[in-house]
C-alpha cells in the first residue's frame, strides 16, 4: 500500500524538470484544460464568498421591511453574545470530540479484528462499508424507526436487559445529541476502521519480528510499537472527521430538527435556519465567515499534513 | 516429552478459542452495522399494523410489494425519475469538466499550489455557507426549481472532489510513458486520450461513481433549490417524515429504493472507498 508522499519542494521551490520538459511551451494548453472547472468553481464559490463577506457587515433582515445597511462588526459582536449560537457551537464541538474518540476506539477494534486475513474478509469489509455510502436521509430514517420509544427495537432490547428506556430523539439535549452521535458513529466507524486497517497493514512485518526477538509481550508490542506507528493515520482521521462533523447537517435535520427548541442545533443547522427561515441574512453570513475561517485553517493543516508527512510506506 | 505434547495441545485449544471469539466479534460487528439496513428493507414489506407491535416485528409475515407500488404511485416515482436524471447528468457534466482539469493539474499544476488549495478548500467548506448566497444568486437568475440549478449547484462539491481524486490517479501514471509517445510524434491530445485516459480509467470510474452517489444522496441543496417542478428522492423522503400519520411501509419502501445505489457501490467499489473519502491520502 502506498500513500501520497509528495515532497513539499515539488510545489514551491522548483518544479521538477520532467514536468517542464513535458509541457515546454505548452502552458496555454494546461490553462485551457483547467479553465472550465476554474470558472465554474469561481462562480459557485467566489461569488457566494463575496456575497457573504459583504453581507456579514450589513444588517439585512428580510423579515423586517428595511433596506440592508452597513453596520460594521455589529453582527459579529452579536454572535459572541448570542446564547443560541454558543449552544450550537458547543453542540458541534461535543459531537466532534465525542465522535472522534468513540469512532477511533471502535474503528481500531474493528481494524485489529480484520487484520489477519481470512477467507471472507473482503466480503465482511464490503458489508460494513454499506453505512458509509447509504444516503444520510435513509440512515436518519432507519434510526428514527429504531429509536422509536414504544415500537422501536432498541428500546425493546433495553427493556429485555432491564435498562431505562429513554425517549431518544424527542426527549432532551442529552438524548438528542446522543442519537445524532449514534447515527454518525454508525455511518462513519467502518470508514475509520478501514483507514486504520490500511495503516496496520502498512507496518512492516520485521518490526513485529524484532519486537518478538526482544521478547516483548503482545500487549506491550501493541502499546509501544503498533500505536505509535499508527499515529499518522489517527491524525488523518482526526482531520477528516473534524471537517465532516463540523458541517454535520442531514442527520440532525432528520432526527431532531435541532429540537427540542434549539437544544440540539449544530452550526450548519443554525446558519441554515437563520438565513433561510428567519431570513436574517446579515447575521447568517457573519456565522458563515467564522466557519470559513475555521475551515481554511483546517484545509491548510490537511494539505501540509498530506504533502509533508510520511503517512506510512 | 509428555509435557511438551500437553503444551502443544493447550496451544491449539487456545488458538481455537481465540478463533471462535474473533468470529463471534466479527459477527457482532456485522450485526450492528447491518441491522439498521435490514430494518428499513424489512420495513418495506410490513403492513402498517406490523410497525405498531411490541415486541417489534422482526420478520414481516408475507412478502408483499404493495408498499413499493404505493410509494411509486405518488410522488415517489417523480422523485426517483428526477433523482436519476439529475445524478446521471451531473455525473456526466462533472466528468467532462474535471477529467481535463485534473490531468492538467497532475501534469503541470498551472497556478501552482494555490489552485490545489483552492479546490481542496471548497471541498472542506460547510455547504450551508455556499447555499444561502447561491439561493439569492439563483433567485436573481430565475433558476430556482429547475433542473439546471441542480446540474450547476451539485458541481459545488462534485467538481472539486472528482478533480482532486483523479489528479492522484493521473499522477500515478509514469510520465515517461506519455513522453515516449510524444517523441514518437503523437500530439498532446492523442496522448491524453489514447494513453492517459485509458491508464487512469479506474480513477475516472471511481470519481464518476462518487459523483453519482453524492448527487443521489444530497439533501440540503435540494431542500433549498427545489419547489414543485423538481423533486429528488431525499426530498420526498424528508417530506414523508414531516407529514402527520406517516405511512411507514411506503416510506421504508422508498428509502430502500434510495439506498440501493449506496449498497451496490459499497460492495463493488470497496477498494476505492477509503482512497476516495480520505481525498487520496490513503491509497488502498
Amino acid at each position: 500500500m502506498r500513500t501520497t508522499v509528495k515532497n513539499k519542494t515539488e510545489y514551491d521551490a522548483k518544479p521538477p524538470t520532467h514536468k517542464k520538459i513535458y509541457w515546454d511551451g505548452k502552458r496555454k494548453l494546461s490553462y485551457a484544460m483547467i479553465a472550465p472547472a476554474f470558472i465554474i468553481l469561481l462562480f459557485l464559490a467566489i461569488g457566494p464568498m463575496f456575497f457573504m463577506f459583504v453581507n456579514a457587515f450589513r444588517t439585512w433582515n428580510l423579515a423586517v421591511p428595511a433596506p440592508p445597511r452597513f453596520s460594521g462588526f455589529k453582527n459579529f459582536l452579536g454572535l459572541f453574545m448570542d446564547a443560541r449560537f454558543g449552544n450550537a457551537f458547543l453542540n458541534t464541538v461535543i459531537l466532534m470530540v465525542a465522535g472522534i474518540i468513540i469512532q477511533s476506539i471502535l474503528g481500531l477494534g474493528i481494524a485489529l479484528l480484520l487484520k489477519k486475513p481470512f477467507k471472507l474478509r473482503s466480503v465482511v469489509m464490503a458489508l460494513i462499508l454499506i453505512p458509509v455510502l447509504i444516503a444520510p436521509v435513509v440512515a436518519g430514517l432507519n434510526w428514527k424507526l429504531i429509536f422509536n420509544e414504544t415500537f422501536g427495537p432498541l428500546n425493546y432490547m433495553l427493556g429485555i436487559l432491564g435498562m431505562k428506556q429513554p425517549l431518544w430523539v424527542s426527549s432532551n439535549r442529552f438524548w438528542g445529541l446522543l442519537s445524532i452521535l449514534i447515527v454518525d458513529t454508525w455511518q462513519w466507524t467502518p470508514f475509520v476502521a478501514l483507514v486504520l486497517l490500511a495503516g496496520l497493514e502498512a507496518i512492516p512485518g520485521q518490526v513485529y519480528e524484532a519486537a518478538d526477538v526482544d521478547g516483548a509481550k503482545p500487549f506491550m508490542v501493541f502499546l509501544r510499537v503498533t500505536l505509535p506507528l499508527l499515529r499518522p493515520m489517527f491524525v488523518l482521521i482526526i482531520l477528516l472527521r473534524t471537517i465532516f462533523i463540523f458541517k454535520i447537517f442531514d442527520p440532525v435535520m432528520i432526527l431532531t430538527q435541532g429540537g427540542p427548541g434549539s437544544a440540539t442545533e449544530t452550526l450548519s443547522l443554525l446558519t441554515y435556519y437563520t438565513g433561510l427561515k428567519y431570513m436574517n441574512i446579515g447575521y447568517a453570513m457573519a456565522m458563515g465567515v467564522l466557519q470559513i475561517i475555521f475551515m481554511i485553517i483546517l484545509a491548510n493543516i490537511f494539505l501540509k499534513f498530506t504533502t509533508s508527512s510520511k503517512l506510512s510506506k | 516429552m509428555k509435557s511438551d505434547e500437553i503444551r502443544i495441545g493447550e496451544k491449539t485449544t487456545t488458538r481455537m478459542i481465540l478463533k471462535i471469539i474473533r468470529w463471534i466479534l466479527i459477527i457482532l460487528v456485522l450485526l450492528v452495522f447491518l441491522f439498521p439496513v435490514y430494518w428499513i428493507i424489512s420495513g418495506s414489506f410490513k403492513t402498517l399494523g406490523e410497525f405498531y407491535t411490541r415486541p417489534p416485528t422482526m420478520i414481516p409475515k408475507q412478502l408483499m410489494f404493495d408498499n413499493f407500488k404505493n410509494a411509486l404511485s405518488a410522488r415517489g416515482l417523480k422523485g426517483l425519475i428526477d433523482s436519476a436524471i439529475i445524478s446521471v447528468t451531473v455525473t456526466f457534466i462533472t466528468m467532462i469538466i474535471s477529467v481535463p482539469a485534473s490531468y492538467s493539474i497532475a501534469r503541470y499544476s498551472p497556478g501552482g499550489q494555490q489552485i490545489s488549495f483552492f479546490i481542496l478548500s471548497i471541498l472542506f467548506l460547510p455547504p450551508v455557507i455556499g447555499v444561502i448566497p447561491l439561493f439569492f444568486i439563483f433567485k436573481t437568475l430565475k433558476l430556482l426549481d429547475t433542473y439546471s440549478v441542480f446540474f450547476l449547484s451539485y458541481m459545488f462539491f462534485n467538481l472539486p472532489f472528482c478533480t482532486w481524486i483523479m489528479k492522484g490517479f493521473f499522477e500515478d501514471i509514469p510520465f515517461e510513458l506519455e513522453q515516449a509517445a510524444m517523441v514518437d510524434g503523437h500530439s498532446r491530445f492523442t496522448v491524453f486520450f489514447k494513453i492517459a485516459i485509458p491508464l487512469a480509467r479506474a480513477g475516472i470510474a471511481v470519481a464518476s461513481l462518487f459523483a453519482f452517489i453524492f448527487s443521489w444522496n444530497e439533501l440540503m441543496f435540494a431542500s433549498i433549490f427545489a419547489r414543485h417542478h423538481v423533486q429528488t428522492l431525499p426530498l420526498v423522503l424528508q417530506d414523508y417524515i414531516g407529514s402527520t400519520g406517516v405511512a411507514w411501509g411506503e416510506l421504508s419502501a422508498l428509502a430502500t429504493i434510495a439506498a440501493i445505489p449506496g449498497i451496490l457501490l459499497a460492495i463493488f467499489m470497496q477498494r476505492y472507498i477509503v482512497r476516495g473519502l480520505t481525498f487520496g491520502a490513503v491509497k488502498g
